[in-house]
């Protein structure tokens, strides 16, 4: 896959980060390296490679957090909420 | 001749006890905000998701209902999309092996067709404010169904009904209240315009419908706008609108991502899990009667078309009326036309739903069965109705009271003897044949029985008596 300047441009808009132009020539060619490695793995030779299987769980409540814990890790909160730049203009 | 065409995606709650893929309690209703929410539904690093069991089921039940293909395994996909309700800032979803494909809903004469209906997480709850936005996770990450029809339907009632098809179907099967006022369910609505017989034209999504009541007004709304446009030769352009309620407008919102933009992948968190068919055959078998089934088992008993449906698709009056035919003791046809007429007229004057009140099915039956066995008149059964609304026993009032009829033929006959000397006239009139005037001879009687006499039987002892019919 080619990974284009402006590709990458989009990448950071929907991620929504901005680059400075050494920071996007870099990631540009570590995100080449990056493909080029994923790129080899259809070159392997098929093992029986073994599919995992996940399970389920049954429809019990656990405990949760306390709100003071959970908001704990946030970086702002306000009256039990998590506190956020305005969504809404 | 223009024509509208209208598909619908609708999301369920489900009713599990907690989260789709973490173990906090999902009935949060009236909590503190952020009390249930764990590192799983926070999307704090290093958490995993589980998928829950009974909302696979669930979905299954759905999915068994209208007649989708399973896939013999459960896959996940991740979802990517940025806003602050999303913790983790991706969606567990599924893609394109959702956990039903095709099936159908029937609705009138026809069916719709389903496209799909898969499992997925939802988000939390925004509080936009001055300056900021507040945040509450407690329903993040509970689980829902997605439904997604084929674009089968024409009319913005035909897009009401199916939800209303829809909401009893999921109550009938236990897996969602299926409340559009708790959000419980929600609506997106795709619509477009055509001339009849033309290829499709171009499709506007509105979002976030809350109400039956919204689909329809909206549609009404969105179906005028893209006909006015089509009509003055101009295109309908794509767009992704909002609706509002105080003036019934749609309104453009910001455009959506497109799809690749949402980079589906597998969740790498959550291996594929087997459905194994004897499962499958297990929630088959433990399926309840659906309410297309139920309709037809009316039908069959004799319950006219359009009573068979009402009751059919009211899952709370199915289940009291099944329960009042199971005693036995009145005529399908009767019960349906107390609790459709009385029962429901009932209620709806007192602002109540049946659950609400005391009245039993088996006291139901009884007083419908007092009226059936001609034991008292329609008039006194409509009397008694609120009180045995109450609670209290229907054949204990009557007894108390002395509201039987009177079917002593020869009492009445000494009643009709009193009125016709008292109404020399309108016994004349009769005598010669003008009908007519039997009604306030009848009326008379009934008076002096204090309404307690079947009119039919004091009709016909005034004919005997009088020398006519």
């Amino acid at each position: 896959m080619e990974l284009s300047p402006e590709l990458l441009r989009k990448l950071e808009t929907l991620a929504k980060i901005r680059l400075s132009p050494e920071e996007e020539a870099l990631l540009l060619q570590d995100l080449k390296r990056i493909l080029d490695f994923v790129d080899a793995l259809p070159r392997v030779e098929g093992g029986e490679a073994e599919e995992a299987w996940g399970r389920l769980r049954e429809d019990e409540p656990r405990p949760s957090l306390p709100q003071e814990e959970a908001l704990a890790l946030a970086p702002e909160a306000e009256d039990g909420f998590f506190r956020v730049p305005p969504v809404l203009e | 001749m223009y024509e509208a065409v209208i598909g619908l995606e609708v999301h369920l709650h489900l009713k599990t006890r907690t989260k789709a893929f973490c173990g906090c309690q999902a009935d949060y209703f009236g909590a503190e905000p952020n009390t249930h929410v764990c590192p799983v539904c926070l999307g704090l690093p290093g958490a995993l998701p589980v998928p829950n069991r009974k909302a696979v089921e669930f979905g299954l039940r759905l999915a068994l209902a209208l007649g989708s293909e399973i896939p013999p395994r459960l896959v996940f996909h991740r979802k990517n999309y940025f806003y602050p309700d999303l913790p983790k800032n991706y969606q567990i979803s599924q893609y394109d092996l959702p956990l039903g494909q095709g099936g159908s809903l029937p609705l009138g004469k026809r069916a719709v067709r389903i496209k799909r209906l898969h499992l997925e997480e939802d988000a939390g709850k925004s509080l936009h404010l001055e300056g900021r936005t507040l945040l509450d996770l407690n329903r993040a990450g509970s689980s829902l169904i997605e439904l997604v029809t084929e674009p089968d339907l024409k009319t913005p009632e035909e897009a009401r009904l199916f939800l209303q098809r829809i909401q009893a179907l999921v109550q009938t099967l236990g897996i969602s209240d299926a409340s559009p006022e708790e959000g419980k369910l929600r609506a997106d609505v795709n619509v477009s315009v055509r001339r009849v017989g033309e290829p499709l034209g171009t499709k506007v999504e509105i979002k976030n419908l809350n109400s039956f009541k919204s689909v329809q007004r909206a549609l009404e709304y969105e179906i005028r706008r893209q006909t006015e446009i089509l009509r003055r030769g101009e295109k309908v352009k794509q767009a992704t609108m909002g609706f509002e309620e105080g003036s019934g407008k749609t309104y453009p919102m910001r455009t959506k991502e497109e799809e690749a933009d949402y980079r589906y992948f597998p969740e790498p968190d959550l291996p594929p899990v087997a459905i194994p068919r004897d499962w499958l055959e297990e929630v088959r078998r433990s399926l309840p009667e659906l309410p297309w089934e139920k309709e037809a088992r009316y039908r069959a008993l004799g319950i006219k078309e359009k009573d068979a449906e009402v009751l059919a698709y009211t899952p709370a009056w199915a289940r009291f009326f099944d329960q009042a035919l199971k005693t036995g003791l009145a005529s399908p046809q009767a019960l349906a036309n107390w609790l459709l007429a009385d029962v429901a007229g009932l209620l709806n004057e007192r602002g109540l739903e049946l659950t609400q009140t005391h009245l039993t099915p088996e006291g139901f039956a009884r007083l419908v069965a007092l009226f059936e066995g001609g034991r008292i008149t329609s008039r006194v059964a409509k009397e008694l109705l609120p009180e045995v609304l109450e609670g209290q026993d229907p054949e204990a009032l009557v007894r108390a009271r002395g509201l039987g009829v009177v079917a002593d033929e020869g009492a009445l006959k000494a009643l009709v003897a009193e009125v016709i000397a008292a109404m020399p006239e309108a016994a004349e009139s009769v005598r010669q044949g003008k009908l007519k005037a039997l009604d306030a001879l009848v009326g008379q009687v009934m008076r002096k029985t204090r309404g307690q006499a079947r009119p039919d039987l004091v009709r016909r002892l005034l004919l005997e008596t009088l020398g006519v019919g």
